[in-house]
């Protein structure tokens, strides 16, 4: 099922950072993680992961760091201490945010809407 | 693997700052490869695979520009309002203190242009080439004392090279950074380095020079130190950047009482705590500022002594006074504090820095700024022995030019945080397989 864009797009910062809360990820890594997490919900095209990771990073949300495994380097994610920080924030923001539309629809049941 | 390189091309083309480049290169290159790899593990063939991973990036000419806007210089505005605004405060506190306010503009202006010019400059020239301008500014501190006309006038001569002098601290910041984990040995070359703008201030006999850039580059010297940039313990590297205040302590003791302080100067000194003693000579202005000082008001011109006393060179060495005993109290807090608010802005945009060579140039340009607002203050209020100083933008003299510099290169410094990494400047490599020094 494809999901409004508009519903996703102001979201993708912090689930990228509950991402990286519980791991240093790189890039692919997430955006595979990201899928498989969501039941194939969230397909993030790489083209919009790094313009966002690298602005992360410019906010100081974002640390990074070089990694070599198996003879590959690979550019590696860690969240920092503000990050951490925005990302409560946008998560009690969007529990507020869900709470409300469930309110207003009278309880999302799967069947039927 | 073409379609992967062109794809960056394309994505590259949109990237106007070129510095940046490199890195994101890698970093898509790597995901392409990725991609291609996971798809041909589910059955694919790999010239579709390649084709597949660029299709899933999505269209680079909308990546790449949205990389362009995060990859950018950015200039600090917030320090050129305020060194505008101090400007065109201190051109007027030029005219009414009846200084060289014409020269003051025209000065100015000339720096104003040089400090944007700085802004375009790659700071990073000072990491690597540390050495080039660290004999290069001796060398023209030299020059200037050899064919600036003979004769010291009450180490007046001093105080112009010293204007020169100040680049050091700036570029005191490329050699701690040549010589960083270099552990001991890198701590006593960089102390021992220290020995060429020392020899130059003494010989000039440059007393408030001294001052200023010491305290300085000890103060870079020790936070490079405690920051574990040299790799030493702390407590022992931090003795070691002590020991010089140590021996210059010892140093200060010993040459009073011999020769090489001019008698003026041991004079001077001695007025500095005995004001009354010698009001009518050396003491005199020490005498009389803190006379006036306890008839400040709040708003409006204080009530000095009966005869409201001329300082001799008001625009330049007494300014600051000037503006609380002409406007009160209130005036000079605001406009002092718009300075040190400056200051503050840039301690805290150098501690900001990713990149250590721009902390420790920010610290210097810092440094030289703090070092001479606050014993500028203090010699006005008469908590400081008299000596000839240099206000950053209120007052006048020749120093006005290198401040605007100074500024400049901070911008330098400040506007490439993004850009200018110390991967960018070819000091990291790729392979490290720990955190990436910070």
């Amino acid at each position: 099922m494809s999901v409004e864009k508009s519903l996703i797009s102001g979201s993708t910062s912090m689930l990228l950072l509950k991402l990286l809360s519980e791991k240093d990820m790189y890039g692919y890594e997430m955006i595979e993680t990201l899928e498989k997490r969501s039941n194939h919900v969230f397909h993030l095209k790489a083209g919009t992961l790094y313009p966002l990771l690298h602005s992360m990073e410019i906010k100081g949300w974002l640390n990074v760091y070089e990694n070599q495994v198996n003879g590959k380097v690979r550019k590696y994610y860690t969240i920092t201490k503000e990050g951490k920080k925005y990302l409560k924030g946008k998560g009690e923001e969007w529990e507020e945010y869900v709470g409300a539309v469930r309110k207003v629809m009278g309880g999302v049941s799967i069947e039927g809407v | 693997m073409r379609e992967f390189e062109q794809y960056i091309k394309a994505v590259e083309e949109q990237i106007r700052c070129k510095r940046a480049v490199p890195c994101i290169e890698e970093e898509l290159k790597s995901h392409l490869e990725d991609q291609k790899e996971a798809l041909i593990r589910d059955g694919m063939e790999e010239e579709k695979a390649c084709k597949e991973a660029v299709r899933q990036m999505g269209d680079p000419v909308e990546v790449g520009v949205m990389l362009d806007r995060i990859h950018r210089p950015k200039m600090e505005k917030s320090l050129l309002a305020i060194v505008i605004i101090l400007s065109i405060v201190g051109a007027l506190l030029q005219f009414l203190a009846r200084g060289p306010w014409k020269s003051y503009i025209l000065f100015m202006g000339i720096g104003l242009i040089i400090m944007i010019g700085m802004y375009f400059i790659d700071y990073s020239i000072l990491a690597t080439h540390p050495f080039l301008f660290w004999f290069g500014i001796g060398a023209g501190g030299i020059l200037f004392v050899l064919f600036s006309g003979r004769g010291m006038v009450n180490g007046s001569f001093g105080y112009q090279t010293q204007q020169i002098l100040l680049l050091f601290a700036p570029a005191y910041g490329g050699i701690l950074y040549y010589f960083r984990g270099k552990k001991y040995k890198g701590i006593f070359l960089s102390l021992l380095f220290l020995l060429l703008p020392f020899s130059i201030v003494i010989y000039t006999v440059n007393l408030s020079g001294f001052f200023i850039l010491f305290p300085v580059f000890l103060f870079m010297l020790g936070v490079s130190v405690w920051k574990g940039w040299f790799g030493v313990k702390k407590i022992f590297g931090m003795g070691i950047v002590c020991s010089p205040i140590v021996v210059g302590a010892l140093t200060a003791v010993f040459a009073y009482g011999s020769t090489i302080i001019k008698s003026y100067q041991k004079v001077r000194i001695e007025a500095f705590w005995n004001p009354e003693k010698y009001a009518k000579g050396a003491g005199y202005l020490t005498y009389h500022l803190r006379n006036m000082s306890s008839g400040l008001k709040w708003f409006g011109e204080g009530m000095g002594t009966n005869e409201l006393v001329e300082l001799p060179s008001m625009h330049s060495d007494y300014i600051v006074f000037f503006l609380v005993y002409h406007f009160g109290m209130a005036a000079g807090i605001l406009i002092v504090s718009f300075l040190l608010y400056l200051i503050g802005r840039m301690f805290k945009l150098s501690m900001r820095q990713k990149n250590r060579l721009g902390t420790l140039v920010g610290m210097g340009c810092t440094g030289v700024f703090f070092v001479e607002t606050v014993s500028y203050i203090l010699m006005n209020f008469g908590k400081l022995p008299a000596f000839r100083a240099y206000m950053p933008f209120l007052s006048s003299g020749r120093g006005q030019v290198i401040h605007y510099l100074l500024i400049g290169v901070m911008l330098s410094v400040y506007g490439n945080t993004n850009v200018i990494t110390e991967k960018t400047m070819g000091f990291l490599h790729a392979t490290s397989s720990s955190h990436s020094g910070k």
